[in-house]
């Protein structure tokens, strides 16, 4: 009986928030469609935003966004990968406690520490030796893959772990050492997961707002080098709320959301279609 | 009998705009706008909440924009501004002005660079990106990083218009949200040039002059140095009672005694 109600009450929140995140993708559209009736479409998706002469093009945040995004991803994935690969090696104790219990504590940690932490540490270092970046696409990178770099161990170890407990001692059994089963059969079985780790750190580095705030450097010019200073999506959505509700800058952060929130629907479908497979 | 009426009238003139002109109120008032105010409205608050327990009064940041937005559809009590409201917002929110302290907006450098004064021309051809290399000042070459603050903020605003005579600025600078933010970034940065509140300036950055007038308090009392603006707390209709009592404290001569401490000049209209 009460894991009836239980589970009907888990049903009805579930249905409730999807409900929830549902009417806001539809009511940004909505909103999206009011603006391109107000002006030209193409003005939104060009490359200049400037306020004063009427340009709210979003396609330079856009681009900034997924630059941002995938160098935070290519450099969280590399450590991320070698840190679970090591966690689930290495036959010292003291290593794997010691390191899964780092990546658990780096998950527990504010994004605005790891960009306040980064302003007074990278921020000084990088102007040292490369004066013309100090806030700067790079640097938003570097700092961002630190917080994808515990979601994404944490997936992959989980898979790890798991495949071990069904098969390893099979494996084993069969004459493969460690290695030869983590690297031979492990690896192999878990792509889909490792992928669905990918994911979701890359909806996270996507949606994340304080980091790329506060160290982008939220230059509005198109950004030709990851020296350069940018401004991603959520950045914009952050320093343009400020603006009288009914000016165009301010409409135009319906279509910023909107694009953000469509990305992560996209990337929840794909996560979705890589379980069904 | 005439002794008892003179201290009592004495004791009303001098608790009126004092923190004792808040005793039997209480409630929560809701502060947010513009960040060069909070400084000096932290300690106010600070004193009266210490004295009068059942007064809340929080405060946030969030740019003058922001403030004028947020007072207008009555998300807060009062808003700080660091502009005077378009006469279409001042329509749009019923809105009230009440000066407070005038505050003047500095260009700012790391203490490590040695430039002291810039013209109005060198200002628009640096701000505007034509000057991007200290070596075109006369300097050592290296990189000039602009800073400047988000589109609604009032520090840039002001800055554009009596600073810049509204020339352009350059999409490649890089904004910070606030004059915290400002101060922090210039202060990490070697190579950075911006722009301040004078209240926010101290020994982590280095103010320069305009044209040869360093942007100080007694400068912009004597009006030789022009860009300042005035700081306002703004109402969406009259003021209630506590939000009135604050506006009162901000411009009693306790409040002007904090609002100096602060680097701003303090004014009762």
């Amino acid at each position: 009986m009460i894991n009836r109600i239980f589970s009907k009450s888990l049903l009805l929140f579930t249905l409730l928030s999807s409900g929830l995140v549902l009417t806001i993708f539809v009511l940004l559209a909505y909103l999206c469609i009011d603006l391109f009736t107000l002006s030209d479409m193409g003005n939104f998706f060009s490359f200049d935003w400037d306020v004063e002469k009427e340009k709210f093009g979003i396609a330079t945040m856009l681009f900034t966004t997924l630059v941002v995004s995938f160098l935070a991803l290519s450099l969280a994935f590399v450590f991320s990968f070698s840190i679970s690969c090591v966690v689930f090696l290495t036959k010292s104790k003291v290593v794997s406690y010691f390191l899964e219990k780092t990546i658990l504590l780096m998950s527990a940690i504010p994004t605005i520490i790891y960009a306040f932490a980064a302003l007074f540490t990278i921020v000084p270092f990088i102007s040292e030796y490369k004066p013309s970046s100090t806030l700067s696409i790079l640097v938003a990178s570097v700092v961002l893959s630190l917080l994808l770099i515990p979601t994404m161990s944490l997936i992959f170890l989980n898979i790890f772990k798991i495949l071990a407990k069904k098969y390893q001692t099979v494996c084993m059994n069969l004459g493969l050492s460690k290695d030869e089963f983590f690297f031979k059969f492990v690896i192999k079985n878990s792509y889909k997961h490792l992928t669905q780790g990918v994911m979701l750190a890359l909806s996270r580095a996507i949606g994340d707002t304080m980091i790329a705030l506060m160290l982008a450097g939220n230059a509005i010019s198109f950004p030709t080098s990851v020296f350069d200073s940018g401004r991603t999506l959520t950045s914009h959505i952050a320093l343009i709320f400020a603006h009288d509700y009914d000016s165009m800058a301010f409409k135009a952060i319906f279509l910023c959301a909107f694009l953000l929130l469509s990305s992560n629907f996209l990337l929840i479908f794909i996560l979705k279609s890589i379980k069904v497979k | 009998m005439k002794k008892l009426l003179l201290a009592l009238l004495c004791s009303v003139s001098f608790s009126f705009g004092s923190v004792e002109s808040f005793s039997g109120l209480e409630g929560s008032l809701n502060i947010a706008g513009g960040t060069a105010h909070i400084k000096c409205e932290k300690e106010a608050i600070k004193n009266i909440m210490r004295k009068h327990s059942k007064i809340s009064i929080t405060i946030a940041g969030g740019g003058s924009g922001m403030g004028i937005k947020q007072v207008s559809t009555g998300l807060i009590d009062l808003a700080n501004s660091g502009r005077k409201p378009t006469p279409s917002e001042i329509q749009k929110g019923d809105l009230k002005l009440f000066r407070f302290a005038v505050d003047g907006i500095g260009i700012v450098i790391n203490p490590k660079n040695t430039i002291s004064n810039l013209t109005t021309q060198q200002l628009q051809d640096i701000f505007s990106g034509k000057i991007s290399d200290y070596k075109e000042l006369g300097l050592k070459s290296a990189p000039i990083n602009l800073y400047t603050r988000d589109e609604s903020s009032a520090t840039r605003k002001v800055f554009w218009k009596k600073a810049l005579k509204k020339s352009d600025i350059a999409k490649s600078a890089r904004v910070v949200s606030s004059n915290a933010a400002m101060k922090t970034a210039i202060k990490n940065d070697p190579n950075a040039i911006g722009i301040l509140s004078l209240g926010f300036i101290d020994d982590n950055v280095k103010a320069i002059s305009i044209n040869g007038i360093f942007p100080s308090l007694k400068n912009v009392t004597n009006s030789s140095y022009t860009v300042s603006r005035g700081l306002y707390l703004l109402s969406s209709g009259e003021p209630k009672v506590l939000a009135k009592t604050f506006i009162e404290y901000m411009r009693s001569p306790e409040g002007a005694k904090i609002v100096t401490k602060y680097g701003f000049i303090a004014v009762d209209k």
